[in-house]
């Protein structure tokens, strides 16, 4: 249950499908935001209002949890790898 | 965007466990920003699907064994949660192998979601307001591989949950709006707003009980800010000294979480 780093935490924005790859693709975002913070940057980035996103490639979390929870759960190597499409996948 | 299950709803937002249940239909001013529209069965059985295959990462470490599925497989499965058949549930489930196991470092978890409600807040309060919620994987031993309590999990998760400073500040837990674009490069001063939240133990020497024999009174109980506050899963008082891992195994819902509301008694 302890705090990621710094308190931010390094998000993998990975493009899955054929949504579009951002020029940024790490960014770094408070570990006290919740998943759908995420999910906002994402919508702003790709100019979609549709975005469909994954965890460990199967999954989308609940948008209401702290991407800190998140992290401690899923992440890895430093990181939290969130996949994202603009049409459903792993269904 | 949160899917309560009704059952949990139930638990969560009657103070009487009162029957039967008296709701209040709005017909104007959809809360669209914080429901999804009924837009029929699909989107239920995607919801659905998508919390086991969470529930299935968190016990084995892979979604694999919901996604490899087979198409009919999941009819089947559907078909039996919505029609409560436990025999064909338990059919279809015993192929999905969901029993918790060690990966790597981490030790067993079972999938959990926890509904903490402090207080009912009055007439059309929301239930952001009201509530305060975490869905997580949560270990089932300690270090030494002792069973850890139902009791012993949800007192660590009641005060790190309670004594994080937001939660006040974070109305609507939702996105959208200019305002939240303005934080996005990176500033945490948006969480202020403290909410302490000390979870003591107490052993409870006031066993002054109604008559009608509620003979599971805790000998300790949870408490919220300082405040007694019972927990239930699927609408019963659990034994708090009873181990995470069994209350799991037999009490977990369709999706294989483990849904748990802990309100603080009025």
């Amino acid at each position: 249950m302890s705090e990621s780093k710094g308190n931010q935490v390094i998000v993998w924005l990975r493009a899955t499908g054929d949504a579009p790859i951002l020029k940024q693709q790490k960014v770094k975002i408070s570990a006290n935001e919740k998943f759908s913070k995420i999910v906002e940057v994402l919508r702003t980035k790709t100019k979609s209002e549709q975005v469909f996103v994954y965890l460990k490639e199967s999954f989308c979390p609940s948008l209401d949890e702290k991407i800190s929870v998140l992290y401690e759960a899923y992440g890895s190597e430093g990181r939290l790898t969130v996949n994202y499409a603009n049409a459903p996948a792993w269904g | 965007m949160r899917q309560v299950p009704v059952g949990v709803l139930y638990d969560l937002l009657t103070s009487d466990h009162e029957q039967p249940w008296r709701l209040t239909v709005h017909f104007r001013a959809f809360p669209s920003d914080v429901l999804l529209r009924w837009d029929g069965d699909s989107s239920l059985r995607a919801a659905y699907f998508n919390s086991l295959k969470e529930a299935a990462y968190i016990c084995q470490g892979s979604a694999r064994g919901v996604m490899d599925m087979a198409l009919q497989a999941q009819n089947d499965m559907w078909n039996a949660v919505t029609a409560g058949d436990a025999e064909q549930y338990a059919s279809v489930c015993s192929s999905l192998l969901m029993v918790p196991k060690a990966r790597g470092e981490r030790r067993p978890s079972v999938p959990l979601r926890l509904y903490i409600r402090q207080s009912h807040g009055g007439y059309m309060a929301s239930l952001d307001t009201a509530t305060q919620y975490t869905s997580r994987p949560v270990e089932t031993v300690t270090e030494t591989g002792a069973l850890r309590s139902l009791g012993e999990v949800l007192r660590e998760l009641l005060s790190a949950l309670c004594a994080k400073p937001e939660a006040t500040n974070s109305t609507a837990g939702i996105v959208s709006s200019s305002e939240q674009r303005d934080k996005l490069d990176g500033n945490a001063a948006d969480a202020e707003g403290e909410v302490k939240g000390e979870i003591v133990e107490a052993v409870s020497s006031t066993n002054e009980k109604p008559e009608g024999g509620s003979a599971t009174m805790q000998e300790k109980d949870l408490l919220v800010n300082g405040r007694p506050a019972e927990a239930l899963i699927n609408g019963v008082s659990p034994d708090l000294d009873a181990p995470l891992a069994w209350c799991h195994a037999n009490l977990h819902s369709a999706d294989f979480f483990l849904y748990i509301v802990v309100a603080v008694r009025e």
